[in-house]
């Protein structure tokens, strides 16, 4: 919500303003650990990336080769091997030596130790709950842009909503299977103002008639929905003049490493938009 | 003599003592008080500060803000004069054999002199005046100013003055003496404006058609202010003209007003009424654009003036600012403020001002939609009883003494959804309630002709109340997982916490000479309501919270000494001052702090201590075709919140080392007034990344710092030329053009300053780069006025 008005009071500034891009001197920062992990309930091999931060007006990736990543967790512990596979691009990438899946209700450690520092979190896969049904509507508002492009269809998702637990999502979208990755939007929910049951829950993403329209739906903890409401503060950011100051988001992790361990029960569906 | 045996009983004992001595000695006197209303020839406005001196026996009282004075002399024959800038200056000659009521109207020098030389304040005020860090605003200059949409604005002239930072262009929000913008309180007719502006700040909510006075205090405030830390802008409306009907109206580029006024009773009773709205909103609709945006409001206010004895008023403001995005996102908010006021004399000397005072502020935001629609509203009122008492015991102690009752109650979020299948439930945030007792005294004492005192003590008894629940947690600071160990619950009215503070007042003035005057003052403020904003610039969408369990009352302690002069026959005038402020328990938030909706706020409350120091210095030229004033102010401001910056102090928002203000207006001929303002400040502290990462698809900006960075200097000039045509002087009807030029050197003043993704096609290139969003090149505007 606070995006929301942040987001809409950048857009009111910038109509009655205008934009410059313009260039500063903000120096050096020292490169800060980045982890990003991501454990779900699907039996396969999970991944864990780990980086350096690099300097503002820099491009791509500093990648860690060296570190040391175990997952802890039901009792079993899970070793991960740097790019297994050895190709260019999977650099930073590291993989679990088996398949497994996280169960519903476990605790999962993940220790990443670089340079003889570790840096770890803790978090717990939480139940999520299961689509109902899909289907897709001609959208009541859309930008003239997505118009034109033929992107009028949002998608309809139907599905129980538990009253007693507190929960949350993240919600992904994909285009024929692909990942619609907007490079500041984050879909995230806290149960709190949710009825019993998302009915015909709009999909903020458009699509075109006759694509593959899919969603995921993983389930959150807490401190990952912070997280995310955090990171889409800091990539909507107004410089702080009406919103809140630029912070880093926050996470579990130990020794102030920047990213995220997160644990999720996925659910998934798609539908073809033929109507 | 025993009038000599008197004086010399009151330079022996100062203080309390002393008045109930001379309370005594007058009576055994053949005292007499005279004692009356000054008024405004033509309209029948009462006049606030005007001097009335008795120049055989060197004494003078001015009259309060309700145009009333007293002042108590042995019996006899005197020659008084009545003297107000602005105004023809009267000597009289009067008779003093028994208390006598004299109403005073004086004439508007415009109408009297063929040179119009008009300033707000009484000559060398600025010397003589006990008052130290207080702002008279002047209301001829601001219609003269230039604007940025040819709109006179009070707001924006408060800016410019020494000590006071704009919070940034286009805004309506000022930071004083290093505290921020919700420590100031904003009083129209002594009710309180919790926002002030229109439009998020492009004009504020004061019309200036309507006011009458207005002064800001910055330090040395009296006794009978309280509730906020840093300043006082004191708003008084006009009455209504009684003695015949007039109005007036503009057309500005932005928008339009209309007022009337006149008698109801001639002479006894009178009504005024002015109401303002904007039109962007209709060109929109006619160029097919389903936005819309606008803002309007009124201000009405009735008088009864039976007597001397008693008079009643009764004032309303109301506004509203509605925007609405492509008729799907709608949202709103306005002020509401009513006051009751009634005026009683018990005695010639003694009167008294009651005052009832209801305000409302409240904002929505909707959205309609069938699935995601919701709307959301937030509400605070404010209930008060205020009792002032303005004793003037003698020419050399005015007492001021008075109780204070304010009862609040905070909606902060009430959640509903709009459409019977929204996904969304109800629900709402825990409303609060407080209640707020003041008792006051002050005393104004000329203990000699040179050395002047105000001394006052505020008591702050402040109560947060019920019905409500408290959450205790295992750790307060704890904003992740908020661990709550037990509710406690409280009853109506039933106290959850109460904070008592006791608020000492003290300001002296020393006349070195005719000329010069050095001032000191020391003021302790008390603050009971915080402002739930992390952003630099307030919102109308920022709730307020009592002191709570969690929240202490802010204090601020400040000394400011200053150094007056005035040259060339009061022509020139210098004003400097110094000061200090040391405040504690400043409210601040948690790193990404969450303050819109959250069931624990509590736990992302940060107080912590802040320290400013400057000096602030004006010199102004009040008198003569050419008039105006520079205003430079040096400052620091900085913050140090346990919690936040990893504990380390920082400059707070409101910090900003150099600032200066000029405002030059020259009066070429009757038909034509140039105008011209300069402004200067430092750019203000912003937090910047100094890194990026790769994190899934995203691109976060790394940062290493709090306000570590400024953005680049802000500075402006301003022209505008009035033309009052000479036909005007044989017509019913008065035209006046308003011509201005906003930013004139068309300066891109940096708004603020954000990173973002260099993006092709909605995909991030991995590359970053700063973005300056700036507002106003340069703006012409014209605005046409009349009046009748």
């Amino acid at each position: 919500m606070s995006k929301n008005i942040y987001i809409l009071l950048i857009v009111l500034a910038s109509s009655f303003g205008c934009e410059k891009v313009v260039e500063i001197d903000i120096g050096q920062s020292i490169p800060q650990i980045v982890i990003e992990g991501l454990l779900t309930d699907r039996d396969t091999t999970h991944f864990v990336k780990v980086s350096r931060s690099i300097q503002f007006y820099e491009i791509g990736l500093a990648p860690v080769t060296d570190a040391i990543i175990t997952v802890n967790g039901d009792g079993e512990t899970y070793n991960y091997t740097h790019n297994p596979m050895a190709i260019d691009s999977m650099n930073g990438y590291y993989f679990s030596d088996l398949e497994y899946a996280g169960k519903i209700g476990a605790d999962y450690l993940l220790s990443v130790d670089v340079a003889g520092v570790n840096y770890s979190a803790t978090d717990t896969m939480h139940f999520v709950t299961p689509i109902d049904s899909l289907s897709f509507s001609i959208a009541a508002h859309m930008s003239e842009e997505d118009e034109q492009d033929g992107k009028i269809y949002q998608l309809l998702l139907y599905a129980a909503e538990p009253q007693d637990t507190e929960d949350f999502y993240q919600f992904q979208f994909y285009r024929d299977s692909n990942l619609i990755a907007y490079p500041d939007n984050i879909y995230v929910f806290s149960d709190v103002a949710l009825g019993s049951s998302l009915n015909g829950l709009p999909s903020p993403v458009l699509f075109r008639k006759g694509e593959m329209a899919g969603v995921r739906i993983f389930s959150i903890s807490r401190e990952q929905y912070i997280f995310y409401t955090d990171l889409a503060n800091l990539l909507n950011t107004d410089g702080g003049m009406f919103s809140p100051p630029p912070a880093n988001p926050r996470n579990t992790f130990s020794n102030e490493a920047l990213g995220l361990w997160q644990v999720s029960a996925i659910s998934e569906d798609s539908i073809r938009i033929d109507p | 003599m025993p009038f000599r045996i008197f004086v010399y009983a009151k330079f022996i004992t100062l203080g309390i003592f002393s008045l109930s001595l001379s309370s005594v000695v007058s009576a055994q006197q053949d005292k007499t008080t005279l004692n009356g209303y000054v008024r405004d020839a033509a309209t029948g406005e009462e006049l606030i500060g005007v001097t009335i001196y008795l120049p055989e026996i060197q004494k003078g009282v001015t009259t309060n803000v309700y145009g009333f004075y007293s002042i108590t002399v042995p019996a006899g024959k005197y020659i008084v004069s009545f003297s107000y800038v602005g105004y023809t200056k009267v000597e009289q000659d009067i008779d003093l054999t028994a208390n006598t009521e004299l109403n005073f109207d004086l004439k508007s020098a415009i109408e009297t002199m063929d040179e119009v030389v008009i300033t707000a304040e009484a000559e060398d005020a600025n010397v003589t005046d006990l008052e130290i860090s207080t702002e008279k605003i002047d209301l001829v200059a601001l219609k003269n100013m230039p604007s940025v949409f040819g709109e006179p604005d009070l707001i924006k002239m408060v800016q410019m003055m020494p000590g006071v930072i704009t919070a940034g262009e286009g805004t309506s929000s000022y930071f004083v003496r290093g505290g921020s913008a919700d420590q100031n309180l904003i009083l129209i007719d002594e009710a309180p404006i919790y926002d002030p502006s229109h439009l998020f700040g492009y004009i504020s909510v004061f019309n200036s058609d309507v006011i009458k006075d207005s002064k800001l205090y910055k330090g040395g405030i009296p006794a009978q202010y309280g509730g906020r830390l840093s300043s006082i802008l004191d708003v008084r409306t006009k009455d209504g003209n009684n003695k015949k009907y007039g109005g007036s109206a503009s057309i500005g580029t932005l928008a339009s007003k209309a007022t009337i006024e006149g008698p109801i009773i001639k002479d006894k009773a009178s009504f005024i009424l002015s109401a303002r709205r904007s039109y962007a909103d209709l060109f929109l609709k006619m160029s097919g654009n389903s936005n819309s945006v606008y803002f309007y409001d009124v201000n009405a206010k009735v008088n009864w003036k039976p007597s001397n004895k008693d008079r009643f008023y009764a004032a309303a403001y109301f506004g509203r600012d509605a925007f609405n995005i492509d008729g799907v996102f709608g949202f709103d908010w306005g002020n509401a403020t009513g006051t009751f006021r009634w005026n009683h004399l018990f005695s010639e000397k003694l009167f008294s001002n009651t005052t009832f005072i209801a305000s409302q502020f409240d904002y929505g935001l909707e959205l309609s939609d069938p699935a995601l629609g919701f709307k959301w509203t937030s509400v605070i009122n404010e209930l008060s009883f205020k009792q002032h008492f303005n004793w003037f015991i003698s020419p050399k102690n005015e007492l001021d003494f008075g109780y204070n009752f304010v009862y609040r109650r905070f909606e902060p979020a009430n959640f509903n959804p709009t459409s019977e299948s929204s996904i969304f439930t109800s629900t709402e945030l825990q409303k609060l309630y407080a209640l707020d007792h003041s008792l006051y005294v002050g005393n104004k004492q000329t203990v000699s002709s040179k050395l002047s005192l105000i001394y006052g003590l505020r008591l702050s008894i402040f109560q947060n109340v019920g019905p409500g629940d408290v959450k205790i947690y295992d750790d307060p600071q704890n904003n992740i997982r908020p661990t709550v160990i037990r509710v406690d619950t409280y009853d109506n009215f039933e106290s959850i916490i109460n904070y008592i503070n006791l608020e000492p007042r003290f300001s002296a003035r020393y006349l070195i000479n005719d000329l010069s005057s050095v001032k000191a003052s020391y003021n302790r403020m008390v603050q009971n309501v915080h402002l739930i904003s992390s952003g630099t610039v307030p919102l109308p969408f920022n709730t307020w919270n009592p002191s709570s369990t969690y929240l202490k009352p802010q204090i601020a302690d400040q000394v400011a000494v200053g150094y007056f002069r005035n040259f060339k026959d009061n022509m020139y005038s210098l004003s400097s001052e110094v000061f200090y402020k040391k405040m504690q328990n400043v409210t601040d938030f948690a790193d990404n702090a969450d303050v819109f909706f959250n069931e624990d706020l509590a736990t992302e409350f940060r107080q912590g201590d802040s320290e400013a120091y400057g000096l602030e210095l004006q010199f102004k030229k009040t008198r003569g075709r050419f008039t105006g004033f520079v205003n430079y102010t040096w400052s620091k401001s900085t913050r140090l919140i346990p919690g936040v910056n990893l504990g380390n102090p920082f400059p707070s928002n409101f910090d900003r080392r150099n600032a200066f203000n000029i405002l030059a207006s020259y009066l070429l001929s009757e038909r034509w007034n140039f105008s011209s303002t300069f402004t200067y400040s430092t750019g203000r502290p912003i937090t910047l990344p100094t890194g990026q990462y790769e994190y899934q698809f995203y691109r976060p900006s790394y940062i290493s710092e709090r306000n570590g960075y400024l953005l680049p200097a802000y500075h402006r000039l301003d022209f505008s030329a009035v033309l009052t045509p000479l036909k005007n002087k044989n017509r019913h009807i008065q035209t006046k053009w308003v011509f201005a030029i906003y930013n004139a050197y068309n300066r891109q003043n940096p708004f603020t300053l954000h990173a973002r993704d260099i993006e092709v096609d909605d995909v991030s290139t991995g590359q970053k780069e700063f973005v300056m969003i700036y507002l106003f090149p340069i703006v012409p505007s014209v605005t046409f006025n009349l009046s009748f």
